[in-house]
């Protein structure tokens, strides 16, 4: 169930239980912040594939696709009305989707297969050509269904490209004016929370930037909304519809055009034109009719479009949001793990240095202060991960020393190695070019990647590092190679992944997202091989910049080797 | 060093992912005289347990793979017949729930107060 208006717009419940229950109770499955929903409101119930939606007796009714119903099995597509929240219901399709591979066979390329030949083609761009010029035919009639025609293909074009609702209004409102002699024109949407009409666009004609106040009969908005269907009003006294002494003699209208924006759904808004004349102008001028019944049926047209690209662009706009809530809260999550876990690190080691402390035993203090000291690296470095994977940034580029950086970082995890029991072998690059690159970030890639190999080999086995200048591709390339656990071919796609990890409660999943971030920001990349049971070697391949290419270079100087600060 | 007979026939098992865990909980119950097994997950666990079968065993339980949860299943089958006490470190699957003397301890959680219930369990076993 995908909640597409309400308060809880953009929320996705997955239907993954026998029985789901809908209300304002926090006890519910799907719990809607919705004042008019009852807090025990409705149930899903499931029955092999399909849902049943039951009312429990709400005060407000359940509603699916506008009708109120007690019990009702839901089909794909449904909208679910609960208070002021509308939800869509997307389930499997009914009778499943045709396999039509058999019933459409795509001939060769061989020609002789294949006797047909292209005799003309045409791009949509030439549309005016297709539907040929208003003026050509003979018959009134053809000529203004031709013209209608162009009208509602080029309202089409409008509504198709753009995703962004204020340019699709205006572009209609523009259309609008193109084809109708209106001097006025509004659009307004419905507010999906206050339920009101809120003015979107407004266009006079001739006189863009006019600041005179529209005013717009309410008798009119309130006929169209209720009736859902469009008026045309040519001569206000004469049309009965509402009390000549009313609002729209008095502003001085003599023509106005109201049609509603009926989407899939709902009335998502209106669109009003008129033909203005002062209260003190409209008995000298000589009226004629500019709107027609043609007119409103056009309208009504182009109003529906309008609709119907303003739902997809809200779904659309619901539909990321939802993911973005979804991201956000697997983030949230898998990061609360993490520090939760660190925490209890952090917790258990200041116990053993209080008891080490009571009871006088200096073992036990330095055990503990070993524990809280390792914690506080691990919570630093989620926390710099976190930071260089939120980041859009640019490196910054030095001239530095490969060799230096890659020797900070084995010097940094020695003590783990040695801890864990892993011989960690770096040989320096002799040949190494003058290179640029953003020291801390390089440092920071090929730590993540060495701590893996390390914890890869869990006990005992062997980390080796060397880097190589391929000079065909101005790369050098920094291997990193362990005898460790190894990792399973269907996971290799996805280790880059963020918070993929096998590691348990060891790995953030954020190290190799991070290392491949920052080598992407080099233009460079990271690639692995690995054997099961015998270990892995990633690739950290880093372009040859030269001082030249660098952004700050502090060459000058003539110092290389302290261009860069390390942050541990 | 146990000075209690009692006390130094009674092992304890701890059955953690975590180092940091094992560390902490090793070192204060060896202060206290304790004789400690440890274990990184269910498959040493319930090797650990078939060989020096444990008084109490204190199990950071994860819910994880598949192979984890047969591991799971056979430790628990083995410390069901055995009576042996049980203490549930974090989020406890429902298929534990009904394992008898078995106790749970919600994380996060303080070592003190850990420490004790393992003592009081001790001594009433």
């Amino acid at each position: 169930m995908f909640v597409i208006k309400g308060r809880d717009q953009g929320k996705r419940f997955e239907l993954d239980r026998a029985a789901i229950a809908i209300g304002r109770d926090p006890n519910s499955t799907i719990q809607l912040h919705d004042t008019e929903i009852s807090r025990h409101h409705a149930e899903i119930r499931r029955d092999e594939e399909r849902f049943s939606l039951i009312d429990l007796g709400s005060s407000n009714g359940t509603y699916v696709n506008s009708e109120q119903i007690e019990h009702q099995t839901l089909k794909n597509g449904d909208r679910v009305q609960l208070g002021r929240t509308l939800l869509i219901y997307t389930g499997p399709s009914e009778g499943g989707s045709q396999n039509l591979d058999d019933a459409v066979n795509i001939v060769g390329n061989d020609q002789s297969q294949d006797d047909s030949r292209i005799v003309s083609s045409f791009g949509h761009e030439n549309n005016s050509d297709v539907l040929g010029r208003v003026g050509d035919s003979n018959s009134p009639w053809l000529a203004r269904a031709r013209s209608n025609l162009q009208i509602m293909y080029h309202t089409a074009l409008a509504v198709s490209h753009t995703m962004d609702i204020d340019q699709l209004l205006n572009k209609i409102m523009e259309l609008i004016f193109e084809w109708v002699e209106a001097d006025r024109g509004c659009i307004m949407l419905m507010e999906s929370t206050s339920e009101k009409l809120v003015p979107k666009v407004r266009r006079n004609r001739g006189d863009e930037r006019s600041t005179e106040t529209m005013d717009i009969s309410h008798r009119i908005l309130d006929y169209v909304m209720k009736q859902q269907e469009g008026v045309l009003t040519s001569n206000a006294s004469e049309d009965n519809r509402w009390d000549p002494g009313g609002s729209v003699v008095d502003t001085g209208v003599r023509e106005a055009i109201c049609v509603p924006m009926q989407g899939r759904y709902d009335i998502v808004g209106i669109i009003y034109i008129d033909t203005y004349t002062p209260p003190g102008d409209k008995f000298q001028r000589q009226i004629t009719r500019k709107f027609s019944d043609e007119h409103l049926k056009l309208m009504i047209a182009i109003a529906h479009q309008a609709a119907l690209a303003i739902e997809d662009t809200s779904y659309y706009s619901a539909m990321v949001q939802a993911e973005r809530l979804a991201a956000v809260g697997q983030t949230i999550a898998t990061l609360s793990h993490h520090i939760k876990n660190i925490l209890q690190g952090i917790r258990g080691g200041s116990y053993l240095i209080e008891e080490g402390l009571k009871s006088d035993e200096q073992d036990v203090v330095r055990k503990g202060w070993d524990i809280v000291e390792k914690n506080q690296e691990k919570i630093s470095n989620l926390v710099m991960d976190m930071l260089t994977f939120s980041k859009e940034r640019e490196p910054v580029l030095v001239a530095a020393d490969l060799n230096q950086v890659i020797s900070d970082v084995v010097e940094l995890v020695e003590s783990l190695a040695k801890q864990e029991g892993t011989d960690i072998r770096w040989q320096p690059i002799d040949l190494l070019p003058p290179m640029t690159f953003d020291a801390d970030g390089i440092h920071r890639c090929v730590l993540n990647v060495v701590s893996n190999a390390i914890d890869a080999c869990d006990q005992g086995g062997h980390v080796s590092i060397s880097a190589q200048f391929k000079a065909v591709e101005n790369e050098v390339h920094i291997c990193i190679e362990d005898t460790g656990v190894g990792i399973e071919p269907e996971e290799l796609d996805s280790i880059f992944n963020i918070f993929e990890s096998n590691k348990g409660n060891r790995g953030t999943g954020l190290g190799l997202s991070v290392s491949q971030k920052i080598l992407q920001e080099h233009n460079g990349e990271i690639t692995v091989e690995s054997q099961l049971g015998k270990g892995s070697c990633f690739t950290l391949r880093l372009p040859v910049l030269s001082s030249n290419d660098g952004l700050n270079s502090p060459l000058d100087t003539g110092d290389s080797s302290n261009s860069s600060e390390t942050i541990f | 060093m146990p000075t209690d007979t009692t006390q130094s026939s009674q092992s304890i098992l701890i059955i953690d992912r975590s180092t940091d865990s094992r560390q902490v909980l090793c070192t204060a119950l060896e202060q206290r005289g304790r004789q400690i097994l440890e274990a990184g997950g269910p498959d040493l666990g319930l090797e650990l347990a078939e060989k020096h079968q444990p008084t109490l065993v204190i199990w950071d339980f994860e819910s994880g793979n598949g192979q984890t949860a047969r591991l799971e299943d056979c430790l628990k089958c083995q410390l069901q017949d055995r009576q042996t006490t049980i203490v549930l470190l974090g989020k406890a699957s429902r298929s534990l729930e009904d394992l008898p003397r078995s106790e749970f301890v919600a994380k996060p959680y303080h070592y003190g107060p850990l420490i004790h219930k393992i003592e009081s369990l001790l001594k009433s076993v």
